[in-house]
């Protein structure tokens, strides 16, 4: 449930105060980005969307009843405006990994060597391949689950279905995942257990 | 179960819940020792502990960029402004759309109650005759010049009646040319010819207001007009200072005569007024001879009984006797009003001493040889005149719509409560 500072700043972003709203919200553009990064594949059109995902949560402030966290709320307003974008336009099969190579990828590990440096990111390269290459829906439920680590619960109330729908894109999108990335083992399967 | 008698379907389907950690601690042993002993099940658990890894380091320290960042708060600070000029903007939105429906109306009503053959205006009289000085009339007869083709067409249609017309008032038709007017009127005209049913029997009168520059002769004229048309002045009155003085004359002239009559008044000074009228007499004059007919032969049978009657009934003869023929002559009386109303025509004189240039008509632009300048703001006055009119004009239509408006309140605000609360209800 929501602080009460929360709660607050929601009441007064309701009223029309910008600065409550950008206090809001500055604790979770982050995530709000990333995830639209990788479900739209692009810098361009994760930015899109995360613009249009923060004005649809402003427009919509007066309808939300603390039924759930405000964090699910806001991950669920996302969610559907990049599903909305995706419907809209073609999926692009062939994303720009160069593009995604600028947009926030973690710098490089100084402890690391240069081929531990190369190894890391070609496994990136075909990880981020890989995700675009699934369903929307899978997509969605790997994306919240194992890159922003949300509950499986929160994921049934962002993505609006039940738990075990959920479970069920999760384990086939893993699955598919580890059928696309098992054609380079040297990538992945190398770790420990 | 021992931990070596796991079957790799049985670990496959556990392995999601071992990699989300939501088995028990035997089970993750068990899944363990199974992965170290089963070679596909041990390399399946590394893909799948290397994927989950990958992705769990993928998005760690992704930030929203600067720009994205600066763009969604602009974004939403220009929502925040509109939100705050909507209220706004629909009150303005409101006046304007009751300002426009008020104007439109205020339109719509001045078009209504202009006759059907005055071109709408706000200022009737500019409409009427342009006013030509008295020198310009010398070449054509006693007519001026631009008012000859002008003044008959006018003549023709301005048949205007004042406030609401009755069933006995009739306009004349545009076609109807003066001389067949005169003509049908001298057929009829004659008090002692016998009435054709058939015919309608139009009563005319004139209006005509005359700015005179040399008063007391016109006066005179006016009088050897009368005279000379063979009339005579029901009504004259004469009031002002010098300067200022006013001549109002009722006069009746032959109806045959009266469009010659009216020109010659007009010669006389500056016409600022002129109309014609036309009332239709017919049904008042022949229901009055068909009851004069009626009561004639009731008058005459009560005298052939009264030769015949006995002394008992004489009396009461008599009286029934006196009665009609005091209904037969109000009624004569009454005919006789008509016949002199349809042989005589009433002209309305309203003689003015003044200028009678066009400047001091007072709302006519000027329109022959002066400058733009003059010209412009000749039309200027006459605009701001005129919108005054109409200003006062909307301000009663307001005012007579208000208590419409008033009763519609009510309603508009339930149906608007209704709305809202719907809103409400569904959000």
């Amino acid at each position: 449930m929501q602080s009460s500072d929360e709660m607050a700043l929601i009441k007064r972003a309701e009223r029309g105060d910008a600065a409550a709203f950008e206090e809001l919200m500055h604790q979770h553009e982050g995530r709000m980005y990333a995830v639209a990064l990788r479900m739209c594949g692009n810098r361009e059109d994760a930015q899109d969307c995360s613009q249009e995902a923060m004005l649809r949560i402003y427009r919509a402030l007066s309808n939300f009843k603390g039924q759930s966290s405000f964090a699910t709320w806001v991950y669920r307003i996302t969610m559907n405006t990049c599903l909305d974008e995706l419907r809209r336009r073609k999926v692009r099969s062939a994303s720009s990994l160069d593009s995604l190579l600028e947009a926030g990828w973690s710098p490089a590990d100084s402890a690391e060597g240069p081929e531990q440096h190369s190894l890391r990111s070609e496994q990136r390269r075909m990880l981020e391949k890989a995700i675009q290459s699934l369903p929307e829906d899978m997509r969605a439920a790997i994306v919240l689950r194992d890159i922003q680590g949300f509950s499986y619960d929160q994921i049934a109330a962002m993505l609006e279905a039940n738990v075990g729908t959920i479970k069920s894109r999760i384990s086939r999108g893993r699955e598919r995942l580890r059928e696309n990335l098992s054609q380079q083992p040297e990538l992945f399967g190398r770790g420990t257990v | 179960m021992s931990e070596n008698n796991m079957r790799c379907e049985e670990f496959e389907s556990r392995l999601n819940d071992y990699l989300d950690g939501a088995l028990p601690e035997d089970e993750r042993a068990q899944m363990l020792h199974h992965a170290q002993s089963c070679a596909p099940c041990g390399q399946l658990l590394h893909q799948m502990t290397d994927i989950l890894g990958a992705l769990h380091d993928m998005d760690r320290d992704t930030q929203m960029p600067l720009a994205c960042q600066a763009a969604w708060r602009k974004a939403v600070r220009a929502e925040c402004k509109a939100k705050r000029r909507t209220p706004v903007l629909r009150a303005i939105t409101s006046v304007a759309a009751a300002l426009v429906l008020l104007i439109s109306g205020t339109f719509y009503s001045r078009l209504n109650t202009a006759s059907p053959m005055e071109t709408p205006t706000l200022n009737p009289v500019s409409s009427a005759v342009d006013p030509v000085p008295m020198s310009d009339t010398a070449n054509n007869g006693g007519y001026r010049s631009d008012l000859s083709g002008g003044v008959q067409q006018a003549r023709s249609q301005r048949i205007v009646s004042d406030g609401p017309v009755d069933d006995n008032t009739a306009t004349v038709s545009p076609e109807a040319s003066p001389e067949a007017t005169t003509d049908r009127l001298q057929n009829t005209a004659a008090p002692e010819d016998t009435v054709q049913s058939n015919r309608p029997m139009l009563a005319y009168s004139a209006q005509l207001s005359v700015v005179s520059e040399d008063f007391e002769a016109d006066v005179l004229n006016l009088s050897d007009l009368v005279q000379e048309f063979e009339g005579y002045d029901e009504l004259s009155s004469q009031s002002g200072e010098e300067g200022a003085r006013r001549l109002n004359m009722v006069i009746r002239v032959p109806a045959g005569r009266l469009d010659e009559f009216v020109e010659a008044v007009s010669n006389l000074g500056t016409v600022t007024l002129k109309e014609r009228r036309a009332e239709d007499l017919s049904s008042s004059y022949y229901d009055t001879e068909s009851r004069i007919e009626s009561l004639e032969a009731q008058l005459s049978r009560l005298n052939e009984l009264m030769q015949t009657a006995q002394l008992s009934d004489i009396t009461t003869l008599s009286e029934q006797t006196a009665q009609v023929q005091e209904e037969l002559d109000t009624l004569n009386g009454q005919r006789a009003g008509y016949d002199n109303s349809l042989s005589y025509a009433r002209v309305t004189v309203d003689l003015s001493e003044g200028d009678s240039t066009p400047a001091s008509s007072g709302n006519q632009p000027s329109s022959s040889g002066s400058g733009l300048t003059d010209r412009m703001s000749a039309a200027f006055t006459e605009s701001v005149n005129g919108m005054g009119g109409f200003l006062e004009e909307m301000c009663v239509n307001l005012a007579c719509w208000a208590p419409y408006i008033a009763l519609l309140i009510p309603p508009v605000l339930l149906i608007w409560c209704i709305v809202v609360l719907i809103r409400r209800k569904r959000k």
